[in-house]
């Protein structure tokens, strides 16, 4: 046993290969496998149906110290070329120029990082502003509460 | 013992004890970043679907993003990717399910190839190599290893006190006991790879500090506010207008008509840019963005060269194109891959003369004793 120590203790730090093994197949997968269970919100901004979709986990984050929650935006399929972007805030936008944070990414769905209070009060509505290519805008809300995930 | 070389004796005792206890680690790291120098060659050699002859006339983007398309039904072209002649054109496509998929076409003739989804060959290498697929902890083990890397080098010059011998007079001793060997070995590979260790520590050190900088919430700053596009200037229409690929491209290059081409990236959102990324040759390691407005086809900015951004975003390009060696086509990339498994076998020959001397001196003691025993027994 000793000697087995002696041989081998210098060769330990290989055993960090190891690292890596357990998150392989959660790599590999197109999808996490690992994922937390989602929470889904259906809404509906003018003529378009919606679902809002977030990771059952709490705000993460952000580099200047914000709270930061990422929500994944379900259009139709038909809807995705009538529509020109689609924004979330929490708290009800006063012009289009503030309309929140941009879903971006994959069309079919979108993603945006909105920011979210750090205490929320339970009063809190997330806004969703629908932009068409014809310039007309749609709004729609949704309370925050049950919506901000890891409670 | 005179001063003088107790004081070695103690740097050499540093230089044998910064690597020896993480050794197998940092050959681990050491050989799978030389083997993502080439990544993408290696997918080139095993899969057939990557590869294009490189003679005829190459085809107009649109005609690219339409065979891609046709390949995967609902499939949407997000941007095409050129690795130069010899390379398939790759169109990275979003799919209804919320992922991406990549589609190898071949530029002459337009076939697509073959389609590939999730992570590729070249990104799991990357992302073992960088960050042990385990963010952001992996991060940090692997970068930390800068720190044993820059002490490895000082300490080895400081041992090695004529090192700049070894660039006139190379003397490997491969008939001699393998320790002597290994020794040799050690010392020539290390003089001649001196710059490329210093290169890969600054480096990776760069990648630590840059780490941390972020988990710290130092804003970092430097970094230009997105170019996008204002309200006035979307045309309002009963659907998405398709932007024309083969317009975007041709402004591009009628921008920076020496530029290779290296991405298109069509607009992410409504309100993007479109954005041809190509190398101009203008600064060396710097690559050339071109925003562009995918409506009329007109140029919004070129960010291109030192002034693409600045302080830190500068300073990460360099450092990422020092690391990777990804800079100047294939022949850098071979320079780096084989300096890569110099510092390898450096790892590996450090170990070896370690556990020869090791096992002789144990021998030695283990021998001092019995004899010590068996004339005590007498």
């Amino acid at each position: 046993m000793r000697k087995l120590w002696q041989r081998g203790k210098f060769h330990l730090s290989a055993l960090m290969m190891l690292v890596p093994l357990p998150f392989l197949p959660n790599y590999f997968s197109p999808k996490p496998i690992f994922a937390p269970p989602e929470i889904r919100r259906d809404v509906s901004a003018g003529p378009f149906p919606i679902t809002l979709i977030t990771h059952d986990e709490a705000p993460h984050r952000g580099v200047t110290g914000e709270r930061l929650k990422e929500y994944h935006i379900h259009l139709r399929p038909a809807d995705i070329d009538k529509v020109r972007g689609v924004f979330l805030r929490v708290g009800k936008p006063r012009s289009l120029r503030a309309a929140g944070a941009l879903g971006f990414g994959n069309p079919y769905e979108r993603e945006a990082e909105v920011t979210v209070p750090a205490d929320p009060t339970g009063t809190e509505e997330l806004w969703v502003t629908v932009e068409d290519w014809n310039g007309q805008v749609h709004q729609a809300s949704t309370p925050l509460a049950g919506f901000l995930g890891g409670t | 013992m005179s001063a003088g070389k107790s004081r070695t004796r103690l740097w050499f005792l540093w230089h044998s004890w910064l690597a020896m206890p993480i050794w197998a680690f940092l050959f681990f790291i050491c050989v799978t970043g030389t083997v993502a120098v080439v990544s993408t060659e290696i997918m080139w050699l095993v899969d057939p679907s990557m590869r294009a002859s490189g003679e005829g006339e190459p085809l107009p983007p649109s005609a690219l993003i339409a065979a891609a398309e046709k390949a995967a039904p609902d499939g949407r072209v997000a941007s095409l990717s050129w690795g130069g002649s010899h390379m398939a054109v790759g169109a990275r496509m979003a799919m209804p399910d919320g992922t991406f998929t990549t589609a190898w076409i071949n530029p002459v003739s337009g076939v697509v190839q073959g389609l590939s989804t999730g992570n590729s060959f070249r990104q799991f290498l990357r992302a073992l190599h960088g960050w042990l697929i385990t963010f952001p902890v992996g991060w940090y083990l692997v970068s930390a290893m800068a720190i044993p890397l820059v002490g490895s080098l000082v300490t080895g010059l400081v041992v090695y006190k004529k090192f700049w011998k070894s660039f006139y007079q190379p003397r490997i001793r491969w008939k001699q006991a393998p320790r002597v060997m290994w020794g040799d070995l050690h010392r020539v590979a290390g003089t001649w790879s001196i710059w490329f260790i210093a290169v890969i520590a600054v480096t990776s050190l760069w990648f630590l500090i840059y780490m941390a900088l972020i988990h710290l919430g130092m804003g970092l700053g430097g970094s230009k506010p997105p170019v996008m596009l204002a309200r006035d200037q979307i045309p309002v229409a009963a659907a998405r207008p398709k932007p024309d690929a083969d317009a975007i491209l041709a402004t591009a290059m009628a921008t920076l008509p020496d530029m290779r081409l290296r991405f298109l990236g069509l607009p992410g959102t409504a309100y993007d840019p479109a954005t041809v990324i190509g190398t101009s040759g203008q600064v060396p390691l710097l690559p050339d963005f071109i925003r562009i407005n995918p409506f009329d086809a007109t140029v919004i900015v070129v960010e291109g060269g030192l002034d693409g951004a600045s302080g830190i975003e500068l300073t990460r390009t360099i450092m990422r194109a020092l690391h990777t060696g990804d800079f100047g086509g294939l022949p850098i990339k071979l320079i780096w891959f084989a300096f890569g498994a110099l510092m390898s076998t450096l790892i590996l020959s450090g170990m070896l003369i370690w556990m020869k001397r090791t096992a002789r001196a144990t021998m030695e003691v283990v021998r001092a004793v019995k004899t010590a025993r068996a004339s005590s027994n007498a």
